[in-house]
């Protein structure tokens, strides 16, 4: 199937950024029509590789084109690609541009064509439109192609002393016999290694003229003249010349190709470990941390991330070696920072907002929206390269914090599709067994309303209603417990509890059902306090103690324990009646499990009891377990959290 | 003394039956209504000496209910309740009623309450508390103009929020005081947040009085409050 391409909806502009003073007008340009359009801003720079290094005035230039377009409300994205144009068309293609911004002569100079631009730009991106900006003086924005260093005496020095050892050589050469040839290749050689020691092509190109001098002064015919009677010394001058400039332009061409290589690389990696690291980090406070980590590792500052929960900065993540960590948290540097979050733009140290901060304060941008706000510390101006290395960091945080915010939503809607279904089983199996006590206690009590049944039957009629209708009673209390935890399911009324107080209340509730067992209470402390939500807990005692009298034959035993476990307070119920097979022990706390094992005579229950006591002690933090008593019977056992109250009388 | 009269207030008819017969087990005497309008009604021409309230009724809301009452008559209020949300509960507390019981009930639980109201009732005839400088229940003993606590001739000492505690407590006696209640007029202005404080201290009064006394005095009601207990006289 052909993949159709759809036209974009939303506005997007994008401007090039390039070292051109001209480029500012194309900012504005841009910035006007974002601001008509109402439009998204992007403003690209694209790198090219094969280019040299920028001269430190069209750097400076560069810099303030970027902190123009910062200021403009861009959004800065950097690509590299040898092939400016292709570049551009391939990032307003996956970003969706609608409208691009260039400068005449710019086009001209990335198409390498002055035969309809434009057009071809058109051509290519059919969705976009292009605004041509006419400009005055293209040949300041042409890169000049080689870079001409200032002078330094250091590499005149080297390029004097390779000078004299080569004619010094040559001249031992032309003692021992051989041929002005092989004397010009040692000169040829000599440029070569100037152009390699120093920097810059001037030296080179010096080196050449030099070097031919020399060796017409020293080696042609008439020697210790510059004048040549041979007439075919003008030729190996001229080869001599373009052999050395060729050279020593090639040399030059490829230790730039080297430094930006190796740029490249570190950007790549730097970019790269950041990715992982943010990938591979959990939860938004990792996310930002880490990004923090990587822009410290950057600049050498601190850094500090507020994340934005609500539309409001929260707690910042912070990564700092100093110790001053206070003052990065005045009220200024905060105002700086809620500037940043609320104009998404640039604040802070180096800008015009705030200019008095120790931070420089910039928007972490998502899906649509500023995830969080970045504050570095400029202990040095950064120059364009790490700038837009660190604007790429925050990109990958951005990117980040859109996943993992992704991420969050995805597990709460599996969560609530689980709920669902945990709801849908449970008013099946409820609709199910309601009938059952329904219909014996509507069936007996119709039997009486008739008078037929005989005095003596008529007891055992009243008794299967009174303990239907029972049943019916504790199913309601733990449906209604399981609503309270629906609704709680965020937070629990968590309270500091007596324990006394409430194993008394679970007792009080369970004495009428307690018949011929005996229940034995041991509380280490009557003081004992744990937080929780009492009614919730007052029902986990009553489903494990009525379980205790449900499950073991009469006259037995079961004794509920309380004792302190460093911060946890443990609960025990155990029984020394049959206990619990392996088998059955793995799913006691299942929904809807039964023993199937039980006694005939008690009517089996909904599975819902022991399953509601793991929700509701899990959602307290603690943990609910089962085990074998000694020598037989089984011990359900779970903890809370130990509170502490201090008394001031 | 008559057999007292109950008022029952409650719209739901098989539960006004169920009630009505229990009382008539007892042989107490009874007037049964439906509805709230006519619940202020009869107390007020019948003069009964408990109310058992729905606080679930079609007119009027249950709290209202109590409060009109409380204007005028100290007779105890015992609120039935069909929810299982305490918040409602505590409200009809603090709006001035005695006692509560959460549907479903058995008949023994409706049975103990009332005698426990009806205890109440006695001890407010024969005492007036508020002028009396002693408090007897039981052989627990307290003397207010002296400060000190008794059960038999044995003198418990007490700190003196616990003291304060008892004393809230034997003024109610037979009244279920809700936590917020106890913290008002006990610690009257600190935080309402400082239940835990107040378990403690309840538990420390109980394990100094209870022991010595042979019984349990003081009843704790999780999640809504204490009521000290009318100890009966052959104890």
């Amino acid at each position: 199937m052909r993949s159709v391409e759809l036209p974009p909806r939303e506005e997007h502009v994008l401007v090039c950024i390039s070292p051109s003073p001209n480029n500012a007008r194309v900012i504005e340009a841009g910035a006007v029509l974002a601001r008509a359009f109402d439009a998204k801003l992007t403003a690209l720079y694209v790198e090219s590789p094969s280019s040299a290094p920028l001269p430190v005035k069209q750097a400076r230039h560069l810099e303030e084109n970027l902190s123009l377009a910062e200021k403009a409300g861009a959004q800065i994205a950097t690509s590299y690609g040898a092939n400016i144009a292709l570049q551009i068309v391939e990032f307003a293609k996956t970003a969706r541009v609608t409208k691009i911004v260039l400068g005449r002569a710019a086009v001209e100079g990335i198409l390498r064509s002055r035969q309809d631009p434009a057009g071809r730009l058109a051509r290519l991106l059919p969705y976009a439109e292009l605004f041509l900006l006419p400009e005055d003086g293209s040949a300041q924005t042409r890169k000049p192609r080689a870079r001409l260093k200032s002078f330094t005496w250091r590499s005149f020095g080297i390029e004097l002393a390779i000078l004299v050892v080569t004619t010094l050589f040559g001249l031992l050469l032309r003692k021992l016999g051989f041929t002005e040839a092989s004397i010009m290749t040692l000169y040829i050689l000599a440029v070569l290694l100037t152009a390699f020691l120093t920097d810059g092509m001037l030296y080179g190109l010096l080196s050449s003229l030099l070097s031919v001098l020399t060796f017409n002064y020293f080696f042609t015919e008439p020697r210790f003249t510059l004048l040549a009677y041979d007439p075919g010394y003008p030729l190996t001058f001229l080869v001599m010349l373009v052999a050395s400039i060729l050279t020593s332009s090639l040399t030059a061409k490829a230790r730039q190709q080297a430094k930006v290589n190796a740029e490249k690389a570190y950007r790549t990696e730097v970019l790269l470990t950041a990715s992982r690291n943010l990938q591979q980090a959990e939860g938004t406070d990792e996310i930002l941390l880490e990004t923090a980590r990587q822009l410290h590792a950057l600049v050498d500052g601190a850094a500090l991330l507020y994340p934005v929960e609500n539309s409001v900065l929260s707690q910042p993540a912070l990564f700092t070696v100093d110790r001053t960590a206070d003052s990065l948290f005045t009220p200024e540097e905060r105002a700086a920072a809620e500037w940043t979050l609320a104009n998404n733009k640039r604040s802070g140290a180096g800008t015009t907002v705030f200019p008095g901060t120790r931070c420089q304060y910039l928007a972490v941008r998502g899906h649509g929206a500023v995830r969080a706000v970045a504050g570095i510390e400029l202990v040095r101006a950064l120059d364009s390269f790490e700038q837009s290395l660190c604007l790429a960091i925050l990109g990958e945080c951005g990117l980040a914090l859109d996943k993992q915010q992704a991420d969050e939503a995805r597990q709460s809607i599996t969560l609530k599709a689980q709920q669902e279904q945990l709801r849908a089983n449970l008013l099946r199996a409820i609709s199910h067994d309601l009938r059952t006590p329904l219909t014996s206690i509507s069936g007996n009590a119709d039997m009486l309303l008739r008078g037929a049944v005989p005095q003596e039957e008529q007891h055992q009629l009243y008794a299967n209603i009174y303990e239907d209708s029972i049943w019916l009673i504790n199913l309601v209390e733990n449906l209604l417990s399981i609503t309270r935890m629906d609704d709680s399911a965020i937070r629990l009324n968590l309270k500091p509890e007596l324990v006394s107080d409430v194993i008394e209340s679970a007792l009080t509730r369970i004495a009428r059902r307690v018949g011929t067992h005996e229940i034995r209470v041991e509380i280490e402390n009557d003081l004992l306090l744990a937080n929780m939500d009492a009614p919730l807990i007052v029902q986990v005692l009553l489903n494990l103690l009525e379980n205790a009298i449900k499950y073991t034959p009469e006259k037995t035993h079961i004794v509920l324990d309380v004792r302190m476990d460093g911060e946890r307070v443990r609960f025990t119920v155990s029984d020394d009646g049959s206990g619990i097979s392996d088998e059955n022990k793995q799913h006691v706390f299942d929904m809807f499990f039964t023993s199937a094992g039980a006694r005939g005579d008690t009517r089996r229950g909904l599975g819902l009891g022991l399953a509601l006591c793991r929700a509701i002690i899990s959602a307290h933090g603690g943990e609910i377990s089962v085990s074998d008593n000694i020598p037989h019977g089984s011990v359900f056992t779970f903890t809370l959290q130990k509170a502490e109250v201090h008394l001031d009388e | 003394m008559n057999k007292p009269l109950i008022l029952i207030v409650e719209d739901d008819k098989p539960i006004r039956n169920l009630i009505s017969l229990t009382l008539e087990s007892q042989q107490y005497r009874q007037i049964a209504v439906e509805t709230g309008g006519a619940a202020v009604i009869a107390s007020l021409s019948q003069k009964p000496d408990i109310m058992i309230l729905d606080l679930g009724l079609p007119d009027l809301d249950g709290v209202e209910i109590i409060k009109k009452t409380r204007a005028w008559s100290q007779m105890p209020i015992i609120v039935v309740s069909s929810r299982s949300d305490d918040s409602d509960k505590i409200e009809a507390l603090d709006a001035g009623a005695d006692d509560y019981l959460t549907k479903p009930f058995s008949v023994d639980e409706l049975l103990a309450r009332i005698r426990v109201a009806l205890r109440r009732v006695q001890f407010m005839q024969e005492h007036n508390s508020l002028n009396e400088s002693v408090f007897e229940n039981g052989a627990l003993q307290i003397d207010f103009a002296a400060g000190c606590v008794f059960v038999g001739k044995e003198e418990i000492h007490l700190s003196p929020i616990e003291y304060k505690l008892l004393c809230l407590l034997a003024h109610n006696v037979g009244k279920v005081l809700t936590h917020n209640l106890i913290l008002k007029e006990v610690w009257q202005n600190t935080l309402p947040n400082d239940t835990p404080s107040l378990r403690v201290y309840m538990a420390t009064l109980r394990k100094k009085v209870e022991p010595p006394l042979g019984q349990k005095l003081i009843q704790t009601h999780v999640g809504i409050g204490y009521r000290m207990m009318r100890l009966s006289e052959e104890q």
